[in-house]
Parts: C-alpha cells; sequence; structure tokens
C-alpha cells in the first residue's frame, strides 16, 4: 500500500511540481532534527516532547497526502499528551520506518536528494 | 496588500509564501513572534498565525497583537485536532480559522477577506480571558436603530442580552451556528439575523436536513443535471444557488449526513457548489446559517460529525438558553409571545395576571418557548377576556396539568441556588386533585389570602406568640402586627386549636430536599408565591 495519496497531496499543494519538490526538500532537510527529537524524548519518557515532535510531523506530513502516516503521528501524540508510554517506543520506531518508506515514494514523484545523513 | 505569516514550521511559511505569490500580495514570514517589529504590525494589512508553536501559547500571542491593533485581521492556522483550540482562537478575535493543510483558493480567499474587514474596520474585537460565549462583531454596515426595530418586533422571546448578540452577529457575513434545546427559538433567531442583515432584502431559505431523505438532500441543497438520476428530468438549481445574495439556514444541521458533509465543506471553503452530475462548480454568495440540538463536538468525537467542517461552523456561536434557565426573563417572554400571537390571530392586546405567570414560570417547559406558545394559544381561544387567568391557562390544557404534577415530582427550578420549598398548585376546583392532596391549594388564590393564611398557621404554631411568630416569618414583630391589623386576624381570639386553616382547600407542596410524606408546615416559610402554606393531616401525595 503507497504511503503517500497523490489526490490528496494535488489538492493541497496543487499541480505545481517544483512547489511539491521544494516542500519535499524542506521536509528531508527538517527530519533528522525531528527524529532526533522525537527517539530522545521517547527514551526520557518526556511526554511534552514526544507530543511536540509528533504533532510537528504529523503537519509536515499532511501536505503530502499521507494520511495513514498523519494517524499514526496523531496516536503517538494523543497518548504523549495523556503520559501514556507503553509500546510508545515501538510505535515511534514504526513511524520512522514508514516516514523512510514515504520518502522513496516522493523520491518517485520529484527530484529529491538524499537526506544530509545519507550523503 | 502585505501580510505577515507568524510560525514556527517552515514547510507552513513556505507554502503561504508561495501560494501568496501574485503581485497584490507581499509576504514576510516568521519563525516567531518575538521578531515581529512595531513598524511591521502597523503597515501590514493580514497577521496569519499558529496557535499551536513550540513554547509559545498562540492564543497568548493573539491576545497580545490585538491589544497592539485592534482593527488588524488575523487569521489563525492550527494543524491542531482539538476542537476546542480552535473555537475558543475564534472566539477570541481571530478573523478567520484556518486547518493545516489549507489550499491556494482557501487562503488566498481568506487572505483577501481579511485583508478588506482591516482595511474596512470590520475586525471582530474581543478580548481574551472573558466569557468565551460572548464573542462580539463589529456591524458598523448595519443601523443599529434598524436592526433592533427588526428583532424588537418580530423576535420578542429575545432577552436583552441574546438582542445584543444578534444584532451584532447581523452585521457581519460570517457563518453562525445557534445552537439550544428543542424549542428555544433557533429558527426565530435566524429569521431575525437575516432580517437584521445587509443580506435581508435577499431570500431566506430554511431547509431542516432531518426532514429530508439522505438521498435527496444532496441534488436539494446542490441541485442536479439532467440525466444526473432516473427522474432528473430538467437541470435544477439547488437551495444554495436559490439563496444567492440572501441566508440560507440549514436547520437540524446535526443530521447531515456524512457524505454530504464534504459538500459543504467544500462550500464553506471555496464558496461554490457542483450540482450532482456536473463537472463545473458554480460561486454562489450565500450567508449559512446551521442550527441543531445536538451535542456536535460529542458527535465529532463519535466519529459522526466532520471536525473540518465543525470548525467551519463554528465562526459565530451562538447558544440559546432554555427557558426554565430564564426564570428572571420569563414574564417578559410570556408577555411577547402572547403579543406576538394577538397580532398573528388579530386580535386586541391581552395580557397574563401575576398568579398566571409565577405558576408558568414553576414548569419545567421541556419544549421550551415553542411549549409556552402553544399552551399561550390555547388559552387565547378559550379566554374572551382581555386578562387571561390561571383557570383560563388550564382550562383545555391537559399537557398542562400532567406538567405541573411533573412539577410537583420534580421541581425544575434546577438553577435556584438555595432551593426554597417549592409550592405547586393544582388546577383550581378539582376535586379530585383537592381530595387527593387533602391540603391546602395555592393557585388561584390571592397574596392577600396566602399571607393572611401563613400568618395564621404560624400564630397556631406560636400559640399567639407574636415576637416568635415574628422570627418565624422572617419579618419585624411590627410588620406582624401591622399585617395582622390589615389582614384582620385579630390575635385576641385566636386559639391554637381552634384556628382552620382553608380545610375545603387543597394544596401540594415540596420542600426540597425534604420527603414528600409526612407534614409540613407553613411555618418557616416566608409568606411568598413561591414559598406558600400548607397544613394537612394526611401526607402529601404528589398529584400525577
Amino acid at each position: 500500500m503507497l504511503m503517500i495519496d497523490s489526490d490528496r497531496m494535488r489538492d493541497v499543494v496543487g499541480d505545481d511540481k517544483d512547489l511539491v519538490s521544494d516542500l519535499a526538500c524542506l521536509f528531508v532537510q527538517l527530519l533528522p532534527d525531528v527524529e532526533a527529537r522525537l527517539r530522545v524524548s521517547v527514551g526520557d519518557r518526556d511526554g511534552e516532547g514526544v507530543r511536540i515532535a509528533a504533532h510537528q510531523l504529523k503537519n509536515r506530513l499532511r501536505y503530502f497526502g499521507a494520511d495513514g502516516l498523519v494517524d499514526q503521528s496523531r496516536r503517538i501524540e494523543t497518548a504523549a499528551a495523556a503520559g501514556t508510554y507503553d509500546g510508545l517506543t515501538d510505535e515511534v520506531d514504526r513511524l520512522l520506518v514508514d516516514v523512510e518508506v514515504m520518502l522513496e515514494e516522493l523520491r518517485t514523484i520529484v527530484n529529491l536528494p538524499l537526506r544530509r545523513d545519507e550523503d | 496588500m502585505h501580510i505577515t505569516a507568524i510560525d514556527s514550521d517552515p514547510l507552513t511559511l513556505h507554502l503561504v509564501d508561495a501560494f501568496l505569490d501574485g503581485p497584490e500580495h507581499s509576504v514576510s514570514t516568521h519563525g516567531s513572534v518575538d521578531s515581529l517589529g512595531d513598524d511591521e504590525l502597523a503597515a501590514c494589512d493580514v497577521v496569519m498565525l499558529n496557535v499551536r508553536m513550540h513554547g509559545v501559547n498562540g492564543l497568548d500571542v493573539l491576545a497580545g497583537l490585538k491589544a497592539r491593533r485592534p482593527q488588524l485581521a488575523i487569521i489563525v492556522l492550527t494543524g491542531t485536532d482539538d476542537v476546542r483550540d480552535a473555537v475558543r482562537a475564534m472566539r477570541s478575535g481571530a478573523f478567520e480559522f484556518l486547518a493545516k493543510p489549507f489550499t491556494r483558493p482557501t487562503l488566498v480567499d481568506a487572505v483577501d477577506r481579511a485583508a478588506k474587514a482591516t482595511r474596512d474596520g470590520t475586525v471582530p474585537t474581543r478580548t481574551l480571558g472573558m466569557d468565551p460565549a460572548a464573542t462580539t462583531v463589529s456591524a458598523p454596515s448595519v443601523a443599529e436603530g434598524r436592526s433592533t426595530t427588526v428583532i424588537e418586533s418580530d423576535a420578542p422571546v429575545l432577552g436583552e442580552a441574546l438582542r445584543t448578540r444578534v444584532v451584532q452577529t447581523a452585521g457581519s457575513h460570517a457563518t453562525v451556528f445557534i445552537g439550544g434545546e428543542t424549542g428555544t427559538g433557533k429558527t426565530t433567531v435566524a429569521k431575525t439575523i437575516h432580517a437584521a442583515s445587509p443580506r435581508a432584502a435577499g431570500p431566506f431559505i430554511p431547509i431542516n436536513c432531518a426532514a429530508i431523505p439522505g438521498d435527496l438532500l444532496h441534488s436539494e441543497l446542490f441541485g442536479h443535471t439532467r440525466g444526473s438520476f432516473t427522474g432528473a428530468v430538467d437541470d435544477r438549481i439547488g437551495q444554495f444557488e436559490a439563496a444567492a445574495g440572501g441566508t440560507l439556514f440549514l436547520d437540524e444541521i446535526g443530521d447531515l449526513p456524512l457524505p454530504l458533509q464534504p459538500k459543504l465543506l467544500t462550500f464553506l471553503q471555496d464558496r461554490t457548489v457542483r450540482p450532482l452530475g456536473s463537472t463545473a462548480s458554480r460561486e454562489v454568495d450565500v450567508r449559512l446559517i446551521t442550527a441543531t440540538h445536538r451535542d456536535l463536538s460529542a458527535m465529532c468525537r463519535e466519529g459522526l460529525f466532520r471536525q473540518d467542517l465543525y470548525f467551519r461552523l463554528m465562526v459565530l456561536r451562538i447558544d440559546l438558553p432554555a427557558l426554565r434557565d430564564r426564570q428572571s426573563e420569563f414574564g417578559t417572554i410570556a408577555e411577547g409571545v402572547l403579543r406576538a400571537l394577538c397580532r398573528r390571530h388579530s386580535i386586541p392586546a391581552r395580557r397574563l395576571d401575576g398568579d398566571a405567570v409565577a405558576m408558568l414560570r414553576t414548569l419545567p417547559w421541556h419544549g421550551n418557548i415553542r411549549e409556552l406558545e402553544n399552551v399561550l394559544e390555547r388559552s387565547l381561544a378559550l379566554c374572551p377576556r382581555e386578562v387571561i387567568g390561571l383557570t383560563d391557562v388550564f382550562a383545555g390544557n391537559a399537557e398542562l396539568d400532567r406538567r405541573t404534577s411533573v412539577a410537583i415530582a420534580q421541581p425544575a427550578v434546577a438553577s435556584e441556588p438555595h432551593p426554597a420549598p417549592v409550592a405547586v398548585s393544582v388546577r383550581p376546583n378539582d376535586p379530585v386533585a383537592d381530595a387527593a392532596s387533602g391540603g391546602y391549594r395555592l393557585a388561584g388564590r390571592t397574596l392577600a389570602e396566602i399571607e393572611r393564611d401563613a400568618i395564621i398557621e404560624t400564630m397556631r404554631l406560636t400559640s399567639g406568640n407574636k415576637a416568635k411568630a415574628a422570627r418565624t416569618l422572617g419579618i419585624s414583630e411590627k410588620s406582624v402586627y401591622n399585617k395582622m391589623k390589615r389582614l384582620k386576624i385579630d390575635p385576641s381570639s385566636y386559639q391554637p386549636d381552634t384556628a382552620s386553616i382553608a380545610e375545603d382547600r387543597s394544596t401540594a407542596i415540596l420542600p426540597p430536599p425534604a420527603p414528600v410524606h409526612g407534614s409540613t408546615s407553613v411555618a418557616g416559610a416566608l409568606p411568598t408565591p413561591a414559598a406558600l402554606p400548607y397544613s394537612s393531616a394526611t401526607p402529601v401525595t404528589p398529584l400525577c
């Protein structure tokens, strides 16, 4: 199953491929930071840190029509806000793996550079 | 026009900048409000602000910006899933609310309208920390006098607070949501808003979403093209287009089927409708007012109503209180309803007497103003006199009898801070009820009679001791003396065992939270209509 609903993405961003490409580049550029904050916060059982990072990631994923990942992020955000840490590390791991899959899909749509940590 | 966007998310800022790339827009972006200087704030036409920025309370930022420049239109951006956050922001004076991800047309439309509002000085002004229900909207386009006249004459059920609210709401073009129990006057308020608005010359089209089957509602609202379904023999415009230039009132919006909700959302975002079977969308200029007695936020939580649509509908919200919560206004409302009924039936003005109003005020009115209207209409039909008394109100109102009994068992005055013993009368001259209660009837009697009996009862219990009676009644000894003189009660002839209190009358009294069984005395109760005398050797039985 595809992570990106290209129709949804087109609904949001339109047909402007350059804009999609710009957004995707920005997303890739910002991803390591949010990823690190998610991992550190969940390790520290810092609910507020997890919530904020998941919230940011969720809103960024929305621009790409990645509704499944948006839902995953929302679940993490809600659990963190409620102070529910059971299984949260696994949830975060799954989300970040799925984001990587999404990036691969995105690369088939726009010319996406490798992440800085992949250089 | 200049737009200032404040958001901690670079993707959002990039998108805003890209969407507003036309020559008529210039955009400056800020990762936080700290970098926004006074000069830029003074010069910009619109601010776009994320209310959920890292480490910042966006509502505080909103309040700060409004304080610095009250007439600046601020568009709130949010990616939150919390309905309350968005609604709170809107009620805090935000001009518009945009949920992420927003589309280019939605953003451009919102920004253009916001810039116009800033230029025209029609931006909502509000201060954070006030009652969230008290959203105010400036209404310079509405002639105050005209609006007030319309509201005075057409909606007597509106109290002062509601009237002010409706006047303010009428001046805006924003979508309005009206909440409240069944019968509280939602349709009346919607009509009044339309009549007092700059759209008054346009059509007002009410549609009850619950009354039209779901599969027909789509065509009814948005229209259809010929051949789009069996029976669609011609092109037909929907009610949105029929209401062009005016107001479309969607009552019972909570009953709008889920599959239709995105269509309504599209209209609210783009102000366009697309008829069934058509590939083209058409722009339509309609103000939307919606209403329901349902709890839409609960429906959102249960997945029965779209949250994004909910946000869009709640731009201006008016919650109508239940009639039982408007005790202090009850007399005015009842008189207003009566006046309106007299006008409707082209008969001379009538009025309710004090006892009738006092009695009606105690009822729970689950059907609210609509139920009151029905009761008064029946009374009006049966009473040829100018003044409608208690007997006239009960005559022919079997349901009211039942309600009275219910009120006896369950006093409706839930909001009373200090529940006093609530005496509830039964229908006058009802021998069955009188016998069943074995007590003393209150309704249909004058206050002087009731006061007299209260004093006699207290004097009997205090063995003629006026000082004690005065303490019990909560008045001065001199007042007891004066009242006895005025009411022709002779203390010298008064004997505890010979005092008799209207043995041929019946009454029922419910002294909450005391049990209904056992003897309840008038002693200790103030001689007021709400705490009236009762004397009975038999247990009190609710007159059901």
